[in-house]
């Protein structure tokens, strides 16, 4: 019996170190560039992971990440720290990067997207993560 | 009721076999692009559907089976990788069973299926459009092959292996060793016959090598005689010849791999303070173990000569598993080539084969101590099954788990 527990354990443990190893990734920071326009620009239509593409109070709105992958974040524009350097811009076009601490929520998931008002919508995968802690840099 | 459930040990290999074929099939066509050397196979593979030359400086067969996967399939990942899938889950069973029958023991033959499907280097190798996956394998079919009564259709088998072996990589020729042990070991023929069955290894070595060389040339379109294979076969050795300065970034020299010292890190990439890795490093529990296995034996034969050695319990067993080590190691001591810690798979192959007889023996002195040995296998393995099929991790969980610098 002792050794069915022997094994029931390092089941357990098996199984432990699978989710931690794993599950570690699930948090991290993430950096993306913007300018004052990207606030009317950015959009998406629907819904993934719980979160809402405008109309929403913190809608989700896709970004290219500093490190060249796609991403849609909620409410950037709507923390407190980017809101206030959007209504006070230096320049009109001054690019910013905004650093967030995020919580991969979906990886891989399909979602219409657009990149200005100017664009049409188009279907994109996308990784989709919760930011909190948002400041510009 | 407890008494008809499978013994504790026979859960906890069933449970390494299972993990190690989802390793195998998790993510497979991720990334959808090429990694590590992925890219010279599965041009080349492009280049024979295109009926256009090869440029790869190996033989064209292990090229030709991804490219009869892409046929099949399609030009993407899962065709590119479909080969050296299949072949991996074979090389799990058929090592399996030639450990079974070497050890006489359904036991060896479930441990070394066990420790082969749970090891991170044959994951990785059966999960990626590479050519040592489909080495691997012919390693572990010679294996089975060595351990019939040797007869002409043992030397003709001997022999196919053989050829098709060299036909993915001159490495193969490595294989020599071992049948040449096998035969030296199997007291049921006389000299005679050990040389005419080597004279059939060589011929349908050398017959299914022209054939299938000619096969790739003829598919490129261009003269495929037995003068052109013989000429390309020149042409490709005298580039291996020059091939001796040691500057790539991951080569290693054969005294490493034990360790390994450098293990070739796959894929890399990072996002959202995720990472997604793919590294060749094995499960360290059975890398260690199988290194440890290899110099013990090699000790013990060396004191007391292979003669006294074939009497020991499973001696030839043990005889014919380090010659079919050395057969691949060879090549690398006696030569300067470049080296890599892939070219160390084969060797490593047959250890684990030789750390499963071992276990087997040992399991009927101290249970305890080896059951405890596979629960510490499942638990490496289940930390490290992350790293061997890109799924998502953090850096702070790699620097931790990959914790030589070299291994990064």
């Amino acid at each position: 019996m002792s050794e069915r527990v022997l094994v029931a354990v390092t089941l357990v443990l098996s199984l432990g170190a699978v989710f931690f190893v794993t599950g570690a990734s699930k948090r991290g920071v993430v950096e993306v560039s913007v300018v004052p326009r990207d606030f009317e620009g950015l959009g998406c239509e629907g819904e993934v992971a719980g979160l809402r593409c405008a109309p929403a109070p913190q809608p989700l709105r896709p970004f290219m990440t500093t490190g060249g992958r796609l991403v849609a974040l909620p409410g950037i524009f709507e923390m407190p720290r980017v809101e206030q350097w959007l209504r006070h811009p230096k320049e009109p076009t001054e690019r910013v990067r905004i650093l967030c601490d995020a919580e991969v929520l979906a990886t891989g998931v399909p979602l219409r997207l657009r990149f200005s008002t100017s664009d049409a919508f188009g279907e994109q995968r996308v990784d989709v993560a919760s930011v909190q802690n948002c400041f510009v840099r | 009721m407890f008494a008809r459930l499978p013994s504790a040990k026979v859960v906890l290999l069933l449970t390494l076999m299972c993990g190690g074929v989802a390793a195998r099939l998790v993510n497979l066509q991720y990334p959808a692009s090429f990694i590590f050397d992925e890219h010279h196979f599965v041009e080349n593979a492009r280049n024979y559907l295109a009926h256009r030359g090869d440029w790869n400086d190996h033989p064209p067969l292990g090229k030709l089976v991804i490219a009869a996967s892409m046929r099949a399939l399609g030009d993407n990942a899962l065709g590119w990788r479909l080969p050296s899938l299949l072949l991996g889950l074979l090389t799990i069973a058929v090592a399996g069973v030639a450990s079974a029958r070497l050890f006489r023991s359904r036991e060896a033959g479930l441990m070394a299926a066990a420790l082969i499907a749970a090891d991170g280097a044959f994951i990785v190798y059966s999960r990626t459009a590479l050519l040592d996956g489909q080495l691997v394998f012919l390693q572990a079919l010679a294996l089975l092959v060595a351990t019939f009564r040797w007869r002409l259709v043992t030397a003709v088998a001997a022999g196919a292996v053989f050829g098709l072996a060299c036909s993915v990589k001159f490495s193969g020729v490595g294989l020599l060793v071992l049948f040449g042990a096998a035969m030296v070991l199997d007291e049921t023929i006389d000299w005679r016959r050990r040389f005419t069955f080597a004279l059939l290894i060589g011929v349908v070595g050398v017959v299914v090598y022209f054939a299938l060389y000619a096969l790739g040339l003829s598919i490129s379109g261009v003269a495929w005689g037995p003068s052109e294979v013989w000429a390309n076969t020149q042409r490709l050795l005298q580039h291996h010849g020059g091939l001796t300065d040691m500057k790539h970034a991951s080569t290693s020299g054969w005294a490493t791999w034990f360790l390994p010292l450098k293990p070739i890190v796959f894929l890399r990439e990072g996002h959202l303070g995720a990472v997604r890795m793919v590294t060749m490093l094995g499960n360290l529990a059975v890398w260690w173990a199988a290194s440890a296995t290899f110099f013990g034996a090699v000790t013990l034969v060396l004191r007391d000569g292979t003669r006294r050695a074939r009497e020991w319990p499973h001696g030839k067993a043990l005889l014919l598993l380090l010659a079919a080590a050395l057969g691949f190691l060879a090549p690398w001591v006696l030569s300067h080539r470049d080296s890599y810690a892939y070219h160390y798979l084969p060797t490593y192959l047959a250890l684990v084969v030789l750390l499963a007889g071992v276990l087997r023996w040992a399991s009927e002195r101290a249970p305890k101590q080896v059951l405890g040995y596979l629960c510490v296998v499942t638990v490496v393995s289940a930390l490290y099954g992350p790293l061997w099929c890109a799924a998502e991790t953090s850096q702070g969980v790699v620097d931790a788990l990959l914790f030589m610098r070299s291994w990064r």
